[in-house]
């Protein structure tokens, strides 16, 4: 299994994907945070940066690198189809369910860095405009430790997510748009209509472990009441076991030809 | 690692093979073996069942019924695998954003195989000028050569290769043959497809042909020689009166052009016996040399071979 893994991180170090993903979460995640730092205490409706509300809105503006992990981790797996490297792949390695567990792992691993990068960021631009504007620090530390540890972990479990999602669906435009779809559609009209079933929709789920209440890019219901942070992380890490297993008995089977 | 056995050992074997996709049926209980040691072209015209057999050989592709074994293990089950067979299936599996070298590290780091060997293999397919090149930039005929590379990559003592001549030029396929012949030298068991029989007639000394996925024949590249139909061709300003006197004698008699007739199942000297009996002047009558290509198509285009599989 190591040598799985280390291969699946060689493969991912020598292509731009990961890179190209993770600057594209970087650049759209600070222009949130820029624009949400911007707006507060510009109106009643948006809290300002000297209150809690206010300041926890942007450092946890990390959605949509939490979903641009998501679709790394679906392209970690898809892409191997979209390239037909799939082929070596199994020829090195005819062990498929060790492949995609090396997969998902790989994904894990290195999808915590896209919430790093955009704990990063949002941390960074919000306590600049704080200091900017001259005002305090309201929250914690600890807090905002933990906002930044919830971003981190999110995004590698979403991430494993993608790599199962990526091998179940296989065609890599597929397995992308599923996760947008799943992200900005589906997941925003369940959680609006059935408010208790929110909080375990994995994507808000992952959210609200980063720290979010309400709002965002996608945004979060109001109302929603999030799970305890390691039932979360622990419910997501399921949802990653239930996608591979339910690859790993379907599609992963089928005939490479 | 090379085998050195004095009995001849079947390292592949293929056993009643057969795979059926929905009604097609691509693989039609096929057999054949393939001993260690020789290089064997396995032949067969465009959708004949050969890459479907090697993906099957290579656990890629699940048969519907039979076996294809590897020193009697299934693909899956071999131990040290990237030293005990390469395998290059189709030069467009790489991605074309890594180099060549990156390519060959992750082959390598996957087949837990010493990365020293990268700058050997290629300086073997004489790729080390570009192997800092993305693959995006590569001909076909580079890309078939990083395959190669790659395949090579173990030092294996089995190799499978699907249609490596593929995309190459004239320059390269001589290439592609000097290289498969010094690998077949080192006593390397070589199985390598290819729809043009005179591509591998050069190096295989044993040939499989598969023909809508069943086996049409598997012998010595001499044994199907002997198969090939005597031709005479003969010269001569009256074409159309010796091919008419040719056919009344039961002989098998077609115009190649206005002054050559060519005669199948006969010998220069009746043609020319008999050419003098009519008065027919003959400038030239010689027996044609047999060519592999035609009894290659003559096994692959008969009308059983063209029935619709179910």
């Amino acid at each position: 299994m190591i040598t799985a893994i280390r291969t699946e991180l060689l493969k991912i170090h020598t292509t731009r994907v990961a890179a190209g993903l993770l600057a594209l979460a970087a650049g759209w995640t600070t222009l949130v945070a820029v624009t949400e730092s911007s707006r507060s205490g510009s109106s009643g409706l948006v809290p300002s940066l000297a209150t809690a509300a206010g300041l926890r809105d942007v450092l946890t503006s990390t959605g949509f690198a939490l979903i641009t992990a998501m679709v790394f981790g679906a392209m970690v797996s898809s892409g191997e189809f979209r390239n037909r490297t799939i082929t070596d792949t199994y020829l090195d390695e005819p062990n498929r369910t060790r492949v995609l567990v090396a997969k998902t792992i790989t994904a894990a691993i290195v999808g915590l860095l896209f919430g790093l990068v955009g704990t990063a960021i949002t941390t960074g631009v919000g306590l600049a405009f704080v200091a900017g504007h001259g005002d305090h620090v309201v929250l914690g530390a600890t807090t905002i430790a933990r906002y930044s540890a919830g971003a981190i972990v999110g995004a590698g479990l979403l991430a494993a997510i993608g790599a199962g999602l990526g091998s179940l669906i296989r065609s890599q435009v597929g397995a992308i748009m599923a996760v947008f779809a799943w992200g900005f559609g589906v997941e925003q009209i369940v959680g609006g209509l059935f408010h208790s079933v929110a909080p375990y929709l994995p994507f808000m789920a992952a959210t609200t472990m980063a720290g979010a209440t309400s709002g965002g890019m996608p945004p979060l219901p109001k109302g929603l009441s999030p799970l305890p942070v390691g039932a979360v992380a622990g419910f997501l890490a399921a949802a990653a076991i239930l996608t591979a297993v339910v690859a790993a008995r379907t599609t992963v089977r089928r005939d490479i030809s | 690692m090379i085998r050195n056995e004095a009995a001849p050992t079947t390292v592949i074997e293929v056993r009643g093979l057969t795979k059926r996709f929905g009604s097609v049926l691509a693989v039609d209980d096929l057999s054949f073996g393939v001993e260690a040691g020789t290089v064997v072209g396995f032949l067969g015209p465009n959708g004949a069942g050969k890459t479907t057999t090697l993906r099957m050989l290579l656990g890629l592709v699940e048969p519907t019924s039979g076996t294809a074994t590897i020193d009697g293990l299934a693909y899956r089950e071999l131990s040290d695998r990237s030293h005990h067979v390469g395998a290059a299936l189709e030069a467009s599996n790489i991605h074309p954003g890594r180099t060549a070298r990156n390519h060959l590290r992750v082959r390598a780091a996957a087949g837990r195989i010493d990365p020293a060997r990268i700058e050997t293999v290629l300086e073997m397919v004489e790729l080390t000028g570009v192997a800092d090149r993305r693959i995006a930039g590569f001909s076909l005929g580079m890309r078939q050569r990083l395959c190669l590379a790659a395949t090579l990559l173990g030092d294996p003592e089995i190799l499978i290769l699907d249609e490596p001549a593929n995309g190459l030029d004239p320059e390269g396929i001589r290439w592609l043959r000097g290289l498969l012949r010094s690998l077949a030298q080192e006593g390397r068991t070589v199985l390598v497809s290819s729809h043009v029989l005179a591509e591998v007639a050069q190096i295989a000394s044993e040939v499989v042909i598969l023909d809508h996925g069943r086996l049409v024949t598997q012998s010595s590249l001499e044994e199907l020689m002997a198969r090939a139909p005597q031709i005479v061709r003969v010269r001569t300003p009256r074409v159309e009166d010796l091919r008419v006197a040719l056919v009344k004698r039961g002989l098998r008699a077609e115009t190649a052009d206005e002054e050559w007739l060519e005669v199948a199942g006969s010998t220069p000297e009746q043609v020319a016996s008999l050419a003098a009996e009519l008065g027919v002047p003959v400038f030239e009558c010689v027996a044609k040399a047999a060519e592999l290509e035609d009894v290659f198509l003559q096994l692959t285009t008969t009308p059983s071979a063209k029935e619709p599989r179910q």
